[in-house]
């Protein structure tokens, strides 16, 4: 008999050409704007920060997939992105064991040991960036890490407007970064990015829209509340949107494929809920600082329910 | 995202007739094999009878060429049968031994009469190979159907077959139709269309969209009947679905006693070449690609079908079969593979399911074969487009699974009957 040749599979035999590794990258390419403003206002301290950070993640990855006899994926950028994200939470200056200690919480604990990609309930990043913020707070203080480099002192964004210096906020710098804050808090480079990744259909874009309308209801709500009780200044609702990385939140940290549902209606839910979690805890809680981690972490939680919210299939109506 | 948009690319329907060896299995969508009726070494004229069942539901076969019955052996088909095939060598182009031409008008024809003449001529359904055996066989039934419907279009981009046959002989589809109509007793006539065709047709249409899977079967009849169905792995009892090419064929079997001899199929090389051809039935698929200057060569893979539902072939000399309506040749450099991956959640499957089925719980449910989970999570409701492992991430196989899964659906389905 004649030896068999051919390359046999099931249909199809098209794809489309979607695949981790680029949506890894284009995720990561979206933030590369937002990082490089991060750069030029923090300079070094900043470029080490990233740096460190997305080099340690995958070192994290690829240690523990080696240990767990799991082929190691690193190639995929997954892990990367992780880093390039808890970089962009981080002030510049954060101390370098801190940002190792965090990367690998983030891989570790949020990712590897649930299975690695795909089966984490939890956004990794979040994971990480939560245990080192309550671990070691001190140094994550975005007034204390800055107050090293030159050029730095005041307060966070937030801090001002809880302290009722609604004076000292400046919209244009809130948008543009240079604030006192993480590396990441030029919103608008980051609003951009997400929306081409929006465009591409990259990302769940309910959860996003879903997230920016929680946010915004939040702030019409009860955003004048963060304010210091008694003051009468009142609080510009495009400060609250892009103060304290909801833009992160809503295009690159709450869509997360894997800790966020998939079904139509959960999606929405599930951004909005984030949305408006993330303020309440913004306005009223007293890690105020991460209102939008918290907030998408506690949504995540509810995801897996969420995601019984369901269409009838067809030929079942 | 490359969009799947069925685009027509309309030429000439080239015929392929050199001499050499025709391959036959005889073995027909939705019926079982037949018995070859033709001794070894026998001589056969073109269009002779050689092979037949009792079943009413079969249709004979004929010799494509004027020859001699070179081997008789058995091959299995794509759907796993084994067939009693007939190997002739001989030449295809010479006159054909035909039927008596049927005259009458069709409405003092009966029934009985032209379901007679479609089971000698050989007509049962062309075309579908892979397409979830929708297409119904041409029996008589005790409660005839609502609705016969003739596919005009193909239901996947790349194809261009029924497209070129309708515009061929608008009225041979159309006169076709109407005597299958009468044959199968069906109460309603319907034509799926693409927009650019239906000036070519009269009569009730539903014409498809511009995208896949607009043009699926499933999804057309559930347009023309207002509802959708639970897949049993079965045609709907309620619609005949045939295509163009089949309403060709009965038109030309009645008129003029014409036996099927011949398959119109797109054949390409994916990506930069396709051409609408008419081969004689039992071609090997090799020599089909080598007439357009196209070697088949070591792990490139071979397709029919189209690029979605298609089957792969294991046997680059495989022969054209009734069923055949498209033939690829993918090379082997621009394969993509997929992946023996988690699921990531990014939930693109769920938004192309035209089915509205949560395809992500319910693929991993299959996966690990577990059947009654994937059915709480709609198996049943799927149609096997294979729009969510065309856009899935992981490049997880998820049509592998599904069908893997329905497979062990229905042997567990068999066990229990037989306990
Ligand atoms: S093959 Fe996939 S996309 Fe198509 S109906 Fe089935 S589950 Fe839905
Ligand atoms: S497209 Fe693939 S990876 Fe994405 S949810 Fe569906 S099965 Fe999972």
């Amino acid at each position: 008999m004649k030896e068999n040749r051919l390359t046999v599979s099931v249909a199809p035999f098209w794809h489309s050409g979607a695949g981790i590794a680029r949506n890894s990258y284009l995720g990561m390419a979206a933030l590369l704007p937002a990082a490089a403003v991060g750069v030029m206002h923090y300079r070094v301290g900043a470029l080490a920060v990233l740096g460190l950070c997305i080099a340690s993640s995958m070192t994290a990855e690829a240690l523990m997939q080696k240990i767990m006899g799991r082929p190691v994926t690193i190639g995929d950028g997954s892990a990367a992105l992780t880093g390039m994200l808890l970089a962009l939470l981080l002030p510049a200056g954060t101390p370098w064991w801190l940002v190792v200690v965090g990367s690998f919480c983030a891989i570790i604990v949020g990712k590897q040991i649930y299975g690695g990609i795909g089966s984490h309930p939890l956004n990794a990043t979040l994971v990480g960036w939560v245990m080192i913020r309550i671990s070691w707070g001190v140094h994550m203080d975005a007034d204390a890490a800055l107050a090293n480099l030159p050029g730095f002192s005041g307060l966070s964004t937030l801090a001002a407007l809880r302290g009722g210096y609604v004076d000292a906020v400046s919209l244009k710098d809130v948008m543009l970064g240079g604030v006192i804050g993480p590396i990441g808090s030029a919103g608008l480079l980051v609003l951009i990015g997400g929306l081409v990744l929006c465009a591409l259909r990259l990302i769940k874009w309910e959860v996003s829209i879903g997230f920016l309308g929680g946010v915004l209801l939040g702030c019409v709500l009860f955003g004048s509340r963060i304010l210091p009780p008694g003051s009468d200044a009142s609080v510009n609702p495009l400060v609250m949107l892009f103060a304290g990385n909801v833009m992160l939140g809503a295009f690159f940290l709450a869509p997360d494929s894997t800790s966020s549902p998939s079904q139509p209606i959960a999606m929405w839910i599930y951004g909005f809920g984030a949305g408006l979690l993330a303020m309440a805890i913004r306005v009223y809680g007293h890690y105020y600082d991460a209102g939008v981690v918290f907030g998408i972490l506690l949504v995540s939680l509810a995801g897996p329910l969420l995601d019984k919210i369901r269409p009838t299939a067809r030929g079942r109506e | 995202m490359k969009r799947l948009i069925y685009k027509s690319v309309m030429s000439e329907i080239q015929e392929f007739a050199g001499t050499g060896r025709f391959v036959l299995p005889l073995s027909q969508v939705g019926g079982v094999p037949l018995e070859a009726c033709v001794g070894m070494d026998a001589k056969v004229e073109r269009g002779q009878c050689i092979g037949r069942s009792d079943a009413p539901e079969n249709a004979f076969f004929h010799s494509p060429a004027a020859g001699r019955v070179a081997a008789l052996s058995t091959r299995v088909t794509y759907e796993g049968i084994a067939a009693a095939t007939v190997e002739i060598e001989g030449d295809p182009s010479g006159a054909v031994e035909t039927l008596q031409p049927i005259g009458q008008d069709i409405a003092e024809l009966a029934a009985e009469t032209i379901r007679e003449r479609l089971r000698e001529a050989g007509v049962s359904p062309l075309g579908g190979n892979g397409t979830n055996a929708v297409y119904a066989s041409l029996r008589a039934e005790e409660d005839p159907p609502e609705m016969l419907m003739v596919l005009c279009a193909d239901p996947e981009p790349l194809l261009q077959t029924q497209r070129h046959v309708l515009r061929e002989a608008p009225e041979k589809v159309i006169e076709g139709a109407t005597l299958l109509q009468k044959a199968v007793g069906a109460g309603r006539l319907v034509f799926a269309v693409s927009g650019d065709q239906k000036s070519l047709v009269s009569g009730e249409t539903v014409e498809m969209g511009r995208r896949y899977p607009s043009g699926h079967p499933e999804l057309l009849m559930a347009r023309a009947t207002g509802a959708y169905r639970l897949d049993d792995g079965r045609p709907r009892k309620d619609i005949y679905l045939i295509n163009a090419e089949t309403a060709m064929a009965a038109c030309r079997a009645v008129r003029e006693g014409m036996p099927v001899l011949d398959k119109t199929l797109t054949v390409g090389r994916d990506g930069d070449l396709a051409v609408v051809v008419r081969v004689p039935l039992g071609t090997p698929f090799s020599k089909v690609f080598g007439q357009m200057g196209l070697a088949v060569e070591d792990r490139d893979r071979v397709f029919t079908g189209g690029p979605l539902m298609g089957v792969a072939e294991f046997d680059p000399d495989a022969p054209v079969t009734k069923g055949t309506d498209g033939l690829f040749l993918q090379k082997a450099a621009t394969l993509f593979g997929y992946e023996d991956a988690p699921c990531i959640g990014c939930g693109q499957c769920i938004k192309v399911c035209p089915m509205k089925i949560p395809v992500n719980m319910m693929t991993r449910n299959c996966e690990f074969g577990r059947i009654d989970e994937a059915l709480a999570y709609d198996l049943e409701s799927c149609i096997e487009c294979g729009l969510c492992a065309y856009v899935c991430t992981s490049r997880r196989p998820l049509l592998q699974y599904i069908q893997f899964a329905k497979k062990e659906q229905e042997k567990a389905e068999l066990a229990r009957q037989s306990a």
